[in-house]
């Protein structure tokens, strides 16, 4: 077959005018980002909404915290597609497996930027962190177990679950031929490699599970262990964190399936089980969310110390209560479209299409509420109330890196089949 | 190894703030950022009102949250009691900022354009004002390295994106002087020395006056007592707030 | 019977773990007393959080080395 033009699978090396769109947006997103960025950088931080909590009376952190949690929530995605496919062995998710792994990969990513985005002295930050890092604070779970351990071991098992499709790529004549040639690394599709991909492939799904609780939890602690903080001082912060990471997550990697599945003109792929499968872990999940966020808003109403129940207050009924129902509201109705189409029987794409946006609604209204009322109004002390309105700068960094997320995997689906390439063609010997 | 802490008398305190002034003057702080305040308290209605002042330092507690939760140690507590931060290690994350129950941290938002000192001369105003005789001054004590580790520690170092927050004035604490605050209170409400020696003036004041901490419950064993008077309640209104706002 | 490959393997996975333990506990965790003493304030060897990463980082990599263990004759 050498020497045909052949058309690679899943529009590899096809350009067509959609994505060169999709691609102009993204870009400029990253480009606005960029300017705002550097906006920050040359005025300090006073650019953004960001202010003391206390005399000054703002909030210390904001929108790019929110955003870090969100970012690393989105994470949970591949690790768990990828999880569950070996452990459990739900077949049908393969076909998903790379995208959500791809997921997991630049989400980590866009939350180690927004941790630069967010630290006063960021060059600083990234070499006195390896440098003196202290197990004793929360920060050092978050950034060995998330940004270091977690992106690496997701990038192993990426690299490792490709080299199949990098071998069966490299049969085609392409520019990319060295790429793939590379990621095979002697990869020759043998039934004892296939063997030995798959047992290796469930041990490191063993090693990385534990890690996403590590690492969702560890970002919970972050807030969780505050004592001086009310809203934050609480067990269920932890799993809380795990739990809404996997809303998120889900909800992302079912958009991002039927977007593939609809861009690419794929009837059949990914079946319809796979998507029944994650509508119904997204049903389940966001059920759990419901019951913690009632049971911490009953403790902290009803038995909370006085601060406690003055912000759960602010945030049922108050100030805050806006964001808050916002948030809930998404929730409810991805949970009423979900339960609707399991009870039924009938799953629908659009449907659930709406019911992942919707999840991620209420991941960032949430985090949002997490972060910001605690540091406005939840002083111990008499200091008056704060506020924080995010500037455009901080709006635009994040809009920046969501589109340096989406470039990233528009680029990645040009030169790489974005899902498992299904069978080889023909058995090819070079 | 001395074990400082500081002591307030409540009952003394009138409000005039001049504390919070030397603490600018001597530290050289931004605009807006107030290492050492005193809030102004109004208490029940018309006609019961009674108003009141609580000065609040850092607190120096030997349990200390910002402590724990700073990510590269440069917030940490000398051997001596002092809670420090290093100017040249701090990343900026302000996670010290939000563990703190006292909100005695201040974040630099941007490079100070004016400061309580006359390092910047190339200020138009000050030098029409003073026909350019001014010399520029900084404190040379806030310059030194103190401590076993040697670190930048004391007040005047304001870089942009790190943290700050009262140092118990470190760099006179060494000379053997009073803090700031302490020296240039006109009605002695404060008073500064070592716990161990059952002879220094704190330690006398703690053992015949009724004193409690600030926020005790929080576990944060504060290294500041105040004297005569009760901790506010949540009911209290604060007066008369510092205006400096959103200028970080 | 446990091939080569496997302990090759398994020698990586467990240089990774003992580099973490190490780093963690005995390079980086501020055991000591007084705890809260500003010895502590600093890992007891500079850059040992980064020792920390590198051994979850080889822990890893030992399924990448798995993997890509050459094989021997055709036949494992």
């Amino acid at each position: 077959m050498s020497g045909r033009a052949v058309a690679l699978p899943y529009g590899v090396g096809r350009i067509s005018l959609g994505w060169l769109a999709l691609v102009a947006i993204a870009a400029a997103l990253v480009g606005v980002g960029a300017f705002a960025y550097a906006i920050q950088e040359l005025e300090g931080p006073i650019a953004t909404g960001l202010r003391d909590w206390g005399t000054m009376g703002g909030a210390t952190w904001g929108l790019y915290v929110s955003f870090i949690v969100y970012f690393v929530g989105v994470s949970f995605a591949g690790i768990t597609v990828a999880a569950l496919i070996r452990i459990l062995g739900l077949t049908y998710l393969r076909p998903i497996s790379r995208v959500a792994e791809l997921l997991t990969i630049v989400s980590l990513i866009l939350g180690a930027l927004s941790v630069l985005a967010d630290l006063g002295q960021p060059l600083r930050g990234i070499a006195n962190l390896f440098r003196y890092a202290r197990p004793q604070s929360p920060f050092f779970g978050t950034f060995t177990m998330v940004i270091a351990g977690y992106l690496f071991a997701s990038l192993v098992y990426f690299y490792l679950a490709g080299r199949r499709d990098a071998y069966l790529m490299a049969q085609y004549p392409s520019p990319l031929r060295w790429l793939y040639r590379a990621w095979a690394a002697g990869y020759q599709d043998t039934p004892e490699e296939k063997a030995r991909h798959e047992r290796i492939s469930f041990w490191l799904a063993l090693g990385i599970l534990p890690l996403l609780v590590i690492a969702h939890s560890t970002l919970g602690l972050v807030f969780g262990l505050m004592g001086g903080r009310p809203g934050w001082f609480s067990a269920l912060q932890a799993p809380g964190f795990v739990v809404l990471a996997g809303v998120s997550g889900i909800g992302h990697i079912i958009v991002l399936a039927a977007l593939l599945r609809w861009s690419l003109g794929l009837r059949d792929q990914p079946e319809m089980a796979a998507f029944r499968w994650l509508g119904q872990a997204l049903l389940v999940l966001g059920i759990i969310y419901i019951y913690f966020t009632i049971v911490e808003m009953v403790t902290a109403g009803y038995a909370g110390r006085e601060h406690e129940q003055r912000l759960a207050k602010l945030v049922l009924v108050g100030y805050y209560a806006p964001f808050f129902w916002t948030g809930m509201g998404a929730l409810g109705l991805a949970i009423g479209l979900l339960a609707s189409q399991a009870l039924s029987g009938r799953w629908s794409i659009p449907l659930l299409v709406a019911s992942g946006i919707l999840a991620n609604v209420t991941a960032v209204a949430k985090r949002l509420i997490i972060v910001v009322p605690s540091l406005t109004h939840g002083s111990l002390l008499p200091y008056g109330i704060g506020m924080y309105i995010p500037t455009w700068v901080e709006g635009a960094i994040i809009a920046g890196l969501m589109g340096l997320g989406a470039l990233t995997i528009l680029l990645f689906m040009k030169a790489f089949p974005i899902m498992e390439v299904p069978a080889p063609v023909e058995e090819v010997r070079p | 190894m001395p074990r400082y802490a500081m002591t307030i008398d409540l009952s003394r305190c009138m409000g005039c703030r001049a504390c919070m002034v030397a603490c600018k003057v001597e530290n050289n702080t931004p605009e807006a950022h107030f290492w050492m305040y005193v809030f102004r308290f109004e208490e029940e209605e018309y006609p019961k009102t009674r108003v009141w002042f609580l000065p609040r330092p850092c607190q120096h507690c030997d349990n200390a949250p910002c402590v724990k939760v700073c990510p590269v140690g440069a917030r940490y507590k000398r051997d001596d009691g002092l809670v420090l931060t290093d100017f040249q290690r701090c990343i900026g994350c302000r996670y010290c900022e939000v563990a703190c129950p006292y909100g005695v941290n201040y974040f630099h938002w941007k490079h100070p354009d004016k400061a309580q000192y006359l390092d910047y001369t190339d200020d138009p105003e000050v030098k029409s004002r003073t026909n350019n005789t001014m010399p520029p001054y900084r404190n040379p004590d806030a310059d030194l390295r103190y401590g076993p580790e040697e670190r930048l520690t004391a007040g005047a170092h304001h870089y942009r994106g790190v943290i700050g927050k009262c140092t118990f004035c470190v760099h006179r604490v060494e000379k053997g002087l009073e803090p700031a605050c302490v020296a240039n209170c006109p009605v002695r409400v404060f008073e500064f020395g070592d716990l161990d020696d059952p002879n220094s003036i704190v330690s006398q004041k703690l053992r015949t006056n009724p004193h409690f901490r600030l926020l005790e419950e929080e576990g944060t064993k504060p290294r500041v007592y105040y004297l005569m008077g009760n901790p506010p309640s949540p009911e209290v209104r604060q007066v008369m707030p510092v205006k400096g706002g959103k200028r970080g | 019977m446990i091939s080569r490959r496997a302990w090759a393997a398994l020698l990586v996975l467990t240089a990774g773990i003992a580099l973490m333990v190490v780093s963690y506990l005995v390079l980086a965790a501020p055991w000591g007393f007084p705890p809260e003493s500003e010895k502590f304030s600093n890992p007891r060897l500079a850059f040992a959080p980064l020792l920390f990463i590198i051994g979850v980082m080889i822990a890893f990599l030992a399924a990448v080395v798995y993997e890509l263990w050459p094989q021997r004759g055709g036949k494992e």
